[in-house]
């Protein structure tokens, strides 16, 4: 049964030059039949033997993980139940625990879900930690939540603390003015900002979550509240945003990772402004609050900006903000990637180097940019014949770097040849 | 019933026995020896279409997950080669939902060979007169390349060595040189 598995080592020899051309010859008339032998060919032709070794290496290892993986999924059958059945229990007391809670506050939540019109997760530019996780953490201020968490690291206990949330981001900040509650408060600090490409509804879990691990309750002390600034598309921290209370007009300024953290009284409306950005305000009825900044754009007021569902806003600030941004690496607040020296800047360079001999031709690529802001796997759409083809890519792949977009980093591009 | 799973005996086991051994046992170990068996082929074919080493070697491992899920459901005749059509199956897809577009240059998919002769001597006159007046229709380059290898039986070295074009440049003659060689004898036979 051996036989029908192509000899690779054959193969191998042959891409030496170890054959003779007999034997070059018929394994080339070969594959010219086999399509199996024609893609071997071609697969290990396409980079040098070291390197195929190496991932060859790594793919048997990774072959040999899964396998135990599977088996020891196997056998540990039974803890899954185990797991599940923990799962339940916590959802239960969850519940229980929600019913238990005093029926003004529960009008208060159904009706902010209700009448809001933006329960879209990532929408509100700022959204803030619910009266009801604070109300749990104070139902068992000896039990932390944490510990509860911790022991049952698992996915169903992450899908009930997102149904909470959904709760908590459904508060618009205009509705959360209106109640006057959270007598007590508790300490809370809220993590430092996430990747740039994780979704900022994660973020919000996430941000939650380590709150909630962090809780210790301290009655009666003024409020600290602590924050975290970020960009509402690209989630990345914005340090030196100046956040300003409405109450006192007390101010602060976000650190380098975008946190702040100043001392406000209860209810209070807090102002963030950012060079660049739309105003924001929140108003905090707990002690951690995210703010999600708007890159700006003349068309939008800050009302508008509020609720403004992220793609109309996207369409809307394309790349303003990149010139306020000076971190190291390309980076990119728009969805899609762009040459590092701008659109104008290389369109002229497209305009320098496209130039034919022959008869004028438009070529559409496509690319991926990579984490290095280089074009990789370059491909014709539609060409026009093999050299201009060639030139084309080589134009792309030679050419100026890309800022890696956030929604996508892939690009297609039209490049015109004119006559030299 | 599971005596042979650690002894050597597995070896020696070809895949249509290793393959019916995962099916009654369903002991991951089985599937894996036969698939780390073909995981060379499998990776090379992935590296032809995706051209890139990390995402050979995903590729390879999610064309392993594909195929713990499938071989249960499909009827496996040879193995080798049903690996073969789902891994290059699996790279397509993966390209085509990147971009709804086929790569071309060096990189285009080959195309399947050239009608064999058929028996009826009258047809095979017909087709043969056919081939020649389609030859003079190629191009040079393409002529040239497509007499030494298929009518001379000329190996691509030669044939570099003998008409000094490069060893891209000969392959991707053949290439298209049979592609074009195929249109026109199938126009011819629809005349």
């Amino acid at each position: 049964m051996k036989t029908n598995r192509p000899d690779i080592s054959y193969i191998r020899k042959y891409l030496n030059g170890e054959l003779d051309a007999r034997a070059m010859y018929e394994l080339e008339r070969q594959a010219q039949d086999d399509p199996l032998l024609m893609d071997l060919l071609m697969g290990m032709e396409s980079a040098t033997e070291t390197t195929h070794k190496a991932n060859l290496l790594a793919i048997e290892r990774q072959i040999d993980r899964r396998v135990k993986q599977g088996q020891r999924k196997k056998r540990s059958y039974w803890k899954f139940s185990a797991m599940a059945a923990a799962i339940l229990l916590l959802l239960a007391a969850g519940s229980l625990w929600l019913w238990q809670m005093p029926q003004e506050k529960k009008l208060i939540v159904s009706s902010e879900v209700t009448e809001d019109k933006i329960p879209e997760l990532d929408s509100p530019v700022a959204y803030v930690d619910s009266p009801p996780a604070v109300a749990e953490l104070k139902k068992r201020p000896s039990k932390p939540k944490s510990t509860v968490e911790r022991s049952t690291d698992d996915r169903g206990s992450e899908k009930a603390k997102a149904e909470s949330q959904s709760i908590q981001i459904a508060q618009a900040p205009t509705t959360v003015h209106k109640n006057d509650r959270n007598e007590e408060l508790s300490e809370i600090s809220i993590s430092p900002s996430k990747r740039r490409d994780t979704m900022s509804n994660l973020l919000a879990v996430r941000g939650a979550r380590s709150a909630a691990i962090r809780a210790m309750p301290v009655a009666e002390t003024p409020l600290l509240v602590k924050g975290l600034v970020v960009d509402k598309v690209t989630k990345e921290p914005l340090a030196g945003a100046t956040v300003q209370s409405l109450h006192d007009l007390r101010s602060a300024s976000t650190d380098g990772e975008g946190r702040f953290s100043m001392p406000i009284s209860r209810r209070d409306t807090l102002n963030i402004r950012y060079i660049g950005y739309e105003q924001a305000s929140a108003v905090v009825g707990t002690d951690s609050v995210m703010i999600a900044m708007q890159p700006s754009s003349a068309r939008l007021n800050e009302l508008v900006a509020a609720k403004a569902s992220i793609d109309t806003v996207e369409t809307l600030i394309s790349g303003r903000v990149a010139g306020i941004q000076t971190d190291q690496k390309p980076r990119n607040p728009t969805k899609k990637p762009e040459p590092v020296i701008g659109w104008d800047a290389y369109r002229t360079y497209l305009q320098a180097e496209a130039l034919t001999e022959g008869d004028e031709a438009t070529i559409v690529l496509t690319f991926q940019v990579d984490e290095d802001g280089t074009p990789k796997h370059i491909r014709i759409a539609n060409g026009a014949n093999e050299q201009l083809n060639k030139r084309a890519v080589s134009i792309v792949t030679n050419g100026p770097k890309w800022f890696v977009g956030t929604a996508t980093n892939k690009v297609e591009m039209k490049i015109k040849f004119n006559k030299r | 019933m599971n005596w042979f799973k650690h002894s050597k005996k597995s070896d020696e086991l070809d895949d249509d026995a290793l393959l019916e051994r995962y099916r009654q046992t369903d002991d991951l170990s089985f599937l894996g020896e036969l698939f780390a068996r073909h995981a060379e082929m499998v990776y090379y074919v992935c590296f032809r279409y995706l051209q890139d080493g990390e995402r050979s070697k995903d590729a390879t491992m999610q064309i392993f997950e594909e195929l713990i899920v499938k071989v249960h459901k499909q009827e496996i005749k040879r193995f080798a080669t049903w690996l073969y059509v789902l891994s290059r199956n699996h790279c397509l897809m993966q390209l085509r939902s990147e971009k709804k577009m086929p790569m071309v240059g060096m990189d285009e998919f080959v195309e399947f060979p050239l009608q064999e002769h058929p028996n009826d001597p009258l047809e095979k006159e017909r087709s043969l007169s056919a081939l020649e007046r389609c030859m003079e229709k190629l191009s040079k380059e393409q002529r040239d390349s497509v007499d030494l290898f298929f009518l001379n039986g000329k190996c691509y070295k030669e044939i570099v060595e003998m008409t000094g074009y490069s060893m891209k440049e000969v392959k991707s003659y053949i290439q298209n040189g049979k592609r074009n060689l195929k249109i026109c004898m199938e126009k011819h036979r629809e005349d």
